[in-house]
């Protein structure tokens, strides 16, 4: 039971560890263009006002790119669970 | 009936092929053997064809009709929504897909029961799933009345009484199979639809992102028909709806994390063969629903730019109407008739019907198995054969179905998302805090989970009905964020308190034995 309750905390870091930095992002992109708005608002890239490009376009593919990393890694090292647990 | 309205009939003709297909599958798929077929299709979906039925049981009305339409009602505002809908998977992707589905129950109150041996836990999760998804319900009602309504000139009440029956039958013969096989093509019907509502403005007529949002931001006077003021520089600015911070955060939160509680998309990932593919699926799922928010918002700016320059684009007089009368949940399908006539129109409509057809299905299912399974059977009747319990299923299934009606009346007047939004809230402070925690604080015991779900329900269902006759600073537009910390909190001290007064004896005898079933090796 032991070695469960070590599986468990390497899961849940792992989940935290790429989570809370994820989440904190997201707040802190909405906590920026809520609190100076008229500033992000004046901000083009592109002749696109920045906080369009922030909050409806460059979020999913950051997303997409962290999340199939994760699930890579996470099924990684579900598999190398398994392979210790049987080897026992 | 306006005068001068013709019925579109190519549209119907579109929305016919559809609703063929959804009767033919159907019944193809109407024998169900155990109640493990009609709840979960017999858990082996693979993983593209259930992250297809998952997005199409999650892009709702709310989504289709409600981001794309809260965005033409209040700008970059709306887009919230459509970010907020998104992020969801990932608390989902992180802290339940694969153990959920390694603990391999039929329902979330299953989960709740089983984890800690609990009645009372079990029955105030199923108060807590009809609570959730007959929130989500209404507005799916409300988008299909509107939308039936404008198609067919037909009386806003008849036509929720004729979608309930509809569905109500369409789940009760068919089960979780035929709901996942039309999901599947219900999806590619709503996505195909958002994706020709962008692309046609985008590349055939070059309104790029760009300019639609440099146009509305310069643009400073009166609204058409309305003739209310419309300051474009707030519509494209942050705060133009959200006037407080208390209120943005606590509907982001909200958004963040309602996904991982909504009782029906939770259910569709016991559906899958193992925890990897859990996994797996929902990488499919962010990629799909990514790409429809990417469009949603857009198209909601392409219909305020067409609104405003109304006359001057040559847009129907009866469009210009429905769209200032009901812009906030039309502008889907009149972007649709102004972009591409009828054959668009029917497109659209029917990625409409498709939307409201498989999330309502899905929800269905959820109730049904709340009630069926967890009440009927776990609560009143466990030794009841396998063939009774299809039976109560479908029973529930027609109850739960035909329900829809009053709630589409309730719903009439509000905006889907918006709504869709308070189902967000309910489900992020009632299920996400006690699953969260259920499956990985193995310290949690049975009066922290009881708390926890008493708490969410309760905070939210005032915060939410009651809401005017709280203090204002206790009043937000959403309290999915502010009640889902109450909940954390409450769980987290009752189980302190519990485990300080009992010590072991606090906890589940076979709490070690669950976690390692669910952070374990899954068994062949």
């Amino acid at each position: 039971m032991d070695q469960i309750e070590a599986i468990r905390k390497k899961q849940l870091k792992f989940a935290l560890g790429v989570g809370v930095p994820y989440f904190v992002f997201v707040i802190s992109i909405f906590l920026l263009v809520y609190l100076a708005s008229e500033t992000i608002s004046s901000i083009s890239f592109l002749n696109f006002p920045l906080h369009y490009w922030l909050v409806a376009i460059a979020i999913y593919p950051i997303t997409w790119v962290l999340f199939i990393w994760y699930v890579g890694k996470a099924n990684a090292m579900e598999d190398e669970i398994t392979a210790t647990m049987e080897g026992e | 009936m306006e005068a001068g309205y013709q019925i579109p009939i190519m549209a119907l003709l579109l929305i016919g092929c559809m609703l063929t297909f959804t009767i033919v599958t159907t019944f193809m798929f109407r024998k169900q053997k155990t109640s493990a077929d009609y709840y979960l299709a017999g858990r082996k979906v693979n993983s593209f064809i259930n992250a297809s039925a998952i997005s199409s049981d999650y892009l709702s009305a709310a989504s289709f009709l409600g981001v794309a339409g809260v965005a033409f009602l209040y700008g970059f505002d709306g887009i919230i929504y459509a970010l907020g809908f998104f992020v969801g998977y990932i608390a989902l992707l992180l802290f339940l897909a694969s153990p959920l589905r390694k603990f391999g129950r039929y329902t979330v109150p299953d989960f709740v029961a089983e984890r800690f041996h609990s009645k009372p836990a079990r029955i105030l999760g199923v108060i807590g799933v009809l609570f959730v998804s007959l929130f989500y319900m209404a507005p799916q009602m409300l988008g299909a009345g509107k939308v039936m309504g404008l198609l067919l000139g037909l009386e806003y009440e008849t036509s929720i009484i004729i979608i309930a029956c509809i569905i109500t039958f369409y789940v009760t013969v068919g089960g979780m199979k035929a709901t996942t096989v039309n999901q599947l093509v219900q999806f590619w019907i709503l996505f195909g639809a958002m994706f020709l509502l962008a692309f046609i403005p985008f590349m055939v007529k070059g309104y790029t992102y760009t300019d639609v949002v440099s146009f509305i931001s310069s643009f400073k006077g009166t609204e058409p028909i309305t003739g209310k003021i419309f300051d474009g520089a707030a519509y494209t600015s942050p705060a133009y709806w959200l006037t407080n911070l208390k209120d943005t955060l606590s509907l982001l939160l909200a958004l963040m994390f309602g996904t991982a509680g909504l009782p029906h998309i939770l259910v569709r990932f016991y559906t899958a063969p193992d925890g990897k593919a859990a996994r797996r699926t929902v990488i499919y799922v962010l990629l799909l629903i990514g790409m429809f928010y990417i469009l949603s918002p857009y198209v909601g700016h392409v219909i305020r730019f067409v609104f405003l320059q109304g006359q001057a684009m040559g847009v129907d007089p009866h469009l210009m109407d429905w769209l200032a009368k009901n812009g906030k949940n039309l502008a889907v399908p009149v972007a649709g008739s102004f972009f591409g006539g009828q054959i668009l129109l029917g497109i659209v409509v029917a990625g409409a019907f498709a939307a409201i057809l498989s999330t309502v299905a899905g929800l269905i299912i959820a109730c049904s198995g709340a009630i069926g399974h967890d009440l009927v059977v776990n609560i009143f009747n466990p030794d009841m054969p396998e063939r009774s319990r299809v039976k109560v299923a479908r029973i529930a299934s027609v109850f739960i179905g035909l329900l829809g009606i009053p709630l589409g009346l309730w719903a009439e007047n509000m905006q889907i998302a918006v709504l869709v939004g308070l189902a967000f809230a309910i489900a992020a402070s009632t299920f996400f805090p006690v699953l969260v925690m259920g499956v990985w604080w193995p310290k949690m015991t049975k009066g922290g989970a009881c708390a926890g779900l008493v708490t969410g329900l309760v905070g939210s269902f005032f915060m939410i009905l009651g809401k005017d006759m709280l203090p204002v600073f206790l009043q937000f537009k959403n309290p999915g964020g502010f009640v889902m910390i109450l909940t954390f909190i409450a769980i987290y001290a009752v189980s302190k308190m519990e485990y300080s007064s009992k010590g072991e004896a606090a906890l589940p005898h076979d709490v070690s034995e669950i976690m390692a079933v669910l952070h374990g090796p899954e068994k062949a």
